[in-house]
This record gives C-alpha cells, sequence and structure tokens, in this order.
C-alpha cells in the first residue's frame, strides 16, 4: 500500500492521466438526438484505442522507464491512444451527436490525453544521452514528439468547439490544402527559393563580403561609412519592397533585389566583426608577429608573403567563426620545421 | 594611432571623426542625384521635354529632380516633404508624418513589452525546466522562420473577429518579432554564470531564488540589452508589416501602403526615412537605459 501512494506520488501527472481516462469510460462522451447517451464501447475502432489509453495511463504511474526503448514504446502508446477521440471526431458518429456537443466523458479523455502528452515528452526530455543514436533521438525527437501533441491537441480543440475555418482552420484541413494545391506551390517554390532567394542570397552575400572587405582595408571607409550603414540599416526593409517592384518590375529580379538589400547587412556587419575583432590575434596565429623595430605586422619567418598570413587570417574568421580563446597559439611553418610558439599580448 | 589622436587639438579631433564621414556623405548624395538623372530622364523627356524643342542639360536636370512621381526622387525633395509634411500641417492630421510615427511607435512599444515580457518569462521556465529546454527551444527558434508578413494577415483576422482592432493586434505581431532576440538572450545569460559563481553561492547557503535574483538575473544583464535593442528594432518593423493589411488607416505602414497604392513615390521616401530616424530614437531610448540600469555602462 505504502508503495502505491509512493508511486502515485512520484507520477502525479501520471495518475491524473489514468484517472480521468477511467472517468471518460464511465461517463457520456455525448447524446444523440433521440437522448441516447454515447460510451466508447458504442464505436468500435475509438473503443480499441481508448482502451490502450487507458492501458499507457496506468502503464504510466507504474513504471517511471530510464532506458531508451520502454521510453519509446510509451510514447507510441501515448500516440495510439491520441488516435480514439481523433477517429471518434472523424466519423460521422460525430454529425448525429446532438448539437455536436461533447459531453463530460469526451473531455474527460481529452484531459487524461493532454496529462499524458506531458509526461511522454517530459520523459524523452530526461532521458540520459548515451551514445550517438539515443543523443540524437532524445535531441531531435523531444521537439518532435512535443510538436506533434500540440497538433493532436489544436485539431481535437478545433474540431469539438467547431470553430470556423476562418478563424482557425484545423491541422487535417491544412494537410488538405497543401495536399490539393501540391502542384501550385511547387511552383510557388521554385519563384520564391530557385529564382528570388538563391540568387538573391549569393549577389547579397558576395557584395557585403567584398564591401566589408573593403571597408576593413581601408580606415578612411571605416570611419566614414560604417556610421551611415548603421543608419541605413535602421530602414525597415519591408518599406523597400515596393520601391524594388517599381524599379525592377512584377518578375523575380524585385524580389531578388529585397533579398540582395536584406543579406548584405548582416553579412557585412559579421564580416566586418570578423576581421576587425580579432584582426591582430589572427594575423598572430596565421604567422605574423609584431616587428620589434617597426611596430608593424610582419610575416614570422621569411618562406610565407605578408599576403598568404592576411589571407590566411581573413579567411579563418569568416568561415570558422570561431573565436581564439586561448592566449597561446602555435604556427608551423612547413619549410622551416620548426614549430614556433608565441604568447599574445592583449 | 592613438599617440596621432592625442597631439590634435579638439577640433581637430571632431574634424578627423566627421570628414570621412561627411566625404562619404557627399559621394553618396552625388551618386544619388546622378542617379535620379539616369532613372528620371526617360520620363522627363517624353512627359515635357517633348513638348518644347530645343531643351538643353539644364531643362534636364531641373525636371529630373522636380518630378512629381519620379522613380527615384532627389534626396531634396524627400527632405522637404519629411519636413513639410511636419511643419505645414496639425500634429493630429493624417497628414503630418508624426502622427503616424506616433501610431506605429505606440503599437511598437507596447509589442516591445509584451515581447520582453513573453521572452523573459520563456528564458526563465526554459532555463529551469530541462523538458522545456529539450521541446519547447527548437520550436522558438523554428517560429522565426515563418515569415512574419504571412503571420500578420492571421493575426489581424483572429484578432479582429474576436472584436479587437487598433493599436493591440499589430502590437502583437510586434511581440512576434521581439520576444525572439529576448528569449535566446536571456538562456544565455541566464546560464552564464561558471561553476565558481555558482558554488560560491551554495556556499553561502544561498537558496534557489536567492541565486536566481542576486547571481543569475544580474549576471543576465549584459545579455539582455543588446538583445533590447535588436528586439525594438524588429517591433517597429513588426509594427509596420502588421499596419500594412489593416486597410491603411494610420501609422507609417500606412503611409508607405497608400504612397505604393498612387505610385506617389516621394510619400514612400519620406515614411521610409521617418521610420529609420523612428528606429534611431527607439534603439537610443534603450541604449539611454542601457547606460543608466547598467553597473559600469556599456559594456
Amino acid at each position: 500500500m505504502t508503495a502505491l501512494v509512493a508511486l502515485i506520488r512520484a507520477q502525479r501527472l501520471a495518475t491524473l492521466a489514468a484517472v480521468f481516462a477511467a472517468l471518460s469510460f464511465v461517463l457520456p462522451l455525448g447524446f444523440s438526438a433521440k437522448g441516447q447517451a454515447l460510451h466508447w464501447p458504442n464505436v468500435a475502432g475509438p473503443f480499441v484505442f481508448a482502451c490502450c489509453g487507458l492501458f499507457t495511463a496506468l502503464l504510466a504511474v507504474l513504471r517511471p522507464p530510464r532506458r531508451l526503448a520502454p521510453v519509446l514504446g510509451f510514447a507510441l502508446l501515448g500516440a495510439l491512444a491520441a488516435l480514439a477521440p481523433l477517429i471518434l471526431l472523424a466519423t460521422d458518429v460525430a454529425a448525429a451527436l446532438d448539437a455536436a456537443t461533447w459531453r463530460s466523458g469526451f473531455w474527460c479523455y481529452t484531459f487524461a490525453l493532454a496529462c499524458l502528452g506531458v509526461t511522454t515528452v517530459r520523459r524523452l526530455a530526461a532521458l540520459e544521452p548515451g551514445g550517438g543514436f539515443s543523443a540524437a533521438l532524445s535531441a531531435y525527437g523531444t521537439p518532435l514528439l512535443f510538436g506533434a501533441w500540440v497538433i493532436v491537441l489544436w485539431q481535437l480543440l478545433v474540431r469539438a468547439f467547431d470553430v470556423p475555418q476562418v478563424l482557425l482552420p484545423a491541422p487535417s484541413a491544412v494537410w488538405r490544402a497543401l495536399w490539393a494545391s501540391f502542384g501550385v506551390l511547387a511552383g510557388d517554390f521554385e519563384q520564391t527559393v530557385l529564382h528570388a532567394v538563391l540568387i538573391g542570397l549569393v549577389a547579397g552575400s558576395a557584395l557585403g563580403f567584398v564591401v566589408g572587405v573593403l571597408i576593413d582595408r581601408s580606415a578612411f571607409l571605416q570611419r566614414g561609412l560604417l556610421p551611415l550603414a548603421a543608419l541605413a540599416s535602421t530602414v525597415p526593409l519591408v518599406g523597400i519592397a515596393p520601391i524594388m517592384v517599381m524599379w525592377f518590375g512584377f518578375d523575380w529580379h524585385s524580389k531578388a533585389a529585397v533579398v540582395v538589400v536584406m543579406t548584405f547587412f548582416p553579412m557585412l556587419v559579421n564580416t566586418l566583426a570578423g576581421l576587425a575583432g580579432h584582426w591582430s590575434l589572427k594575423r598572430h596565429t596565421a604567422g605574423g608577429h609584431v616587428d620589434n623595430l617597426t611596430g608593424e605586422f610582419a610575416p614570422i619567418c621569411q618562406h610565407v608573403t605578408a599576403e598568404q598570413v592576411d589571407l590566411h587570417a581573413l579567411m579563418a574568421p569568416a568561415f570558422l567563426g570561431k573565436r581564439q580563446n586561448n592566449r597561446f597559439g602555435q604556427w608551423q611553418c612547413h619549410s622551416c620545421r620548426g614549430r614556433k610558439a608565441f604568447i599574445f599580448r592583449s | 594611432m592613438a599617440a596621432t589622436e592625442a597631439r590634435r587639438g579638439a577640433a581637430g579631433a571632431l574634424w578627423f571623426r566627421a570628414a570621412p564621414v561627411l566625404a562619404v556623405l557627399g559621394v553618396v548624395l552625388v551618386l544619388w542625384y546622378a542617379l535620379a538623372v539616369w532613372l528620371n530622364a526617360p520620363q522627363v523627356i517624353e512627359r515635357t521635354l517633348s513638348a518644347q524643342p530645343g531643351w538643353g542639360a539644364i531643362d534636364l536636370l531641373r525636371g529630373a529632380w522636380a518630378m512629381d512621381r519620379p522613380v527615384l526622387p532627389a534626396p531634396h525633395q524627400i527632405a522637404l516633404d519629411l519636413v513639410g509634411s511636419i511643419v505645414d500641417w496639425p500634429l493630429d492630421s493624417p497628414r503630418n508624418l508624426l502622427f503616424h510615427a506616433a501610431v506605429t511607435s505606440a503599437a511598437t512599444l507596447l509589442g516591445f513589452a509584451m515581447g520582453t515580457l513573453l521572452g523573459a518569462v520563456l528564458a526563465v521556465a526554459i532555463v529551469h525546466s530541462r523538458t522545456l529546454d529539450r521541446s519547447l527551444f527548437p520550436w522558438i527558434i523554428a517560429s522565426q522562420t515563418v515569415p512574419v508578413l504571412a503571420i500578420a494577415p492571421i493575426i489581424i483576422v483572429i484578432l479582429g473577429s474576436m472584436g479587437m482592432t487598433g493599436t493591440f493586434p499589430k502590437a502583437i505581431i510586434s511581440m512576434y518579432l521581439c520576444f525572439f532576440p529576448v528569449a535566446v538572450a536571456l538562456v544565455k545569460g541566464l546560464r552564464s554564470p561558471g561553476v565558481i559563481e555558482t558554488e560560491l553561492l551554495h556556499t553561502y547557503a544561498a537558496s534557489k531564488p536567492q541565486a536566481f535574483w542576486k547571481l543569475r538575473v544580474p549576471a543576465s544583464l549584459p545579455f539582455l540589452f543588446p538583445a533590447l535593442r535588436v528586439g525594438i528594432a524588429a517591433g517597429l518593423v513588426g509594427a509596420i508589416v502588421g499596419e500594412l493589411p489593416t486597410g491603411a488607416q494610420a501609422g507609417l505602414g500606412a503611409r508607405l501602403l497608400t504612397g505604393s497604392y498612387y505610385g506617389n513615390t516621394v510619400q514612400i521616401w519620406s515614411a521610409l526615412v521617418m521610420s529609420a530616424l523612428l528606429g534611431l530614437a527607439l534603439t537610443g531610448l534603450v541604449a539611454l537605459a542601457e547606460r543608466l540600469l547598467t553597473p559600469g555602462g556599456r559594456r
């Protein structure tokens, strides 16, 4: 007895799910026009899944699993339990009900389902990531399961309350529309992504990168152009769209132009941050050092040119995007075969 | 560089800073005027100059820079339209750009407040619950991949059917853009205290709320304020987007929309400049708050 109380106390949410699932078998799901009460056994298909739901909820109270396979099986059982009201809503039983009102039994089961959903998500999230597969499953499976439960409850509530489609369509209606207009959407995809986005992205980021390098190389431009670029970047880019349509016409050129403008500033800002912030540091790691006499950067040995150092330093921040955290750096010249270590002074 | 700068006087230092900006600004203006001539010339020639024979380059320039509905308005036209709308009309007139700026900034500020609150609540919940961190956080990131232009009409229709119109739906859209940077930065900031700090509080036998308010919240401030600056700029974009499908009554977005309906390019450009100025002012406001609230100022 005390063991059972301890179990219930440890699994409050699952207990709640079990109690409400059991209640839904007692209370009426709804009333037909003649006044006859509808119970789970009256509908064959959903009945099986509702039994599965009750079983899952009881199982959840009894055994909190820790390993991957039971947790997955538990999530699967929960998914089966969700099928009961979904099928019930989709069949014509729902249409025969009195004014399509759902009674206490239905709401009890929905609440139990919500509790069950939270429990499954919680258990999958609590899974200790062991190997590669289970870690990936925990990282990607948890948000997917969470999203699936949100969609299930969305579908249930929208259909049960009979929310007008103008306000909020049920996920099933969205899916049907997606499937029916697949050809049109594929054409839209080609127009938007393949023409406007890809071309605009390549052009915009290339432009941002080149301008970023130019600004970085010239102190005059850095002081002159940056404040103006900051000012220009506060312009809300939605407003640029009508101007671009006016200039480039209604075809994809105008859309690509908007994409160019939108990708230009982030690329410019990040290129500058990558170049300027760690410029001296990167030069060090790329094989340069501060010359003691002139105070300028110079290659560390005669086998590399200053341009090579700069190129190496230029590529590293833009593509790796990693900060050099340690203050010690090593660089090896392949000709000298000698490793030279040095300490950075910040 | 620092040594040479120190040798100059105060006026010299100012000139040293302002000169490149002014030079680049001058080049941009010259290019703009040239581009205006190049883009407007065909229409000017077709509409006015073809009627009067023997026109010269001066006539072309004068025409291109003073067109009624130019392809690219000259800077002075935009400036005149902007100043004219503020000076010539009373503050509550729909022809005054300050009126529209006030409408938009009301929606932006309300949305910014709601978005900051939502982002903070989400961040605190995510930091304290492993389940939410794993299940909800990826969806918060995914929420920003949905284009706000597509969300805006949906929100306006749903809230409109509930009888809510005006500022509130726009503020919701603005909130949708605002909460994201705040939530992400706060999650990062609340987790920023290291092992040493956490263990120090542990040796003081600090309770969980104490550790939260005395360690995590102060540690998150340097992360919070840059996010707020990004958030309020995003919120302004959200409010403007929210004004587009409402049928263009008031606000900078409505001004942009009517401008593009009637092909009134000068109006579009002046509304754009006004919204850039508004964005600058709002960001400046947050930067000011940062300077006042963060000990030691901006980092």
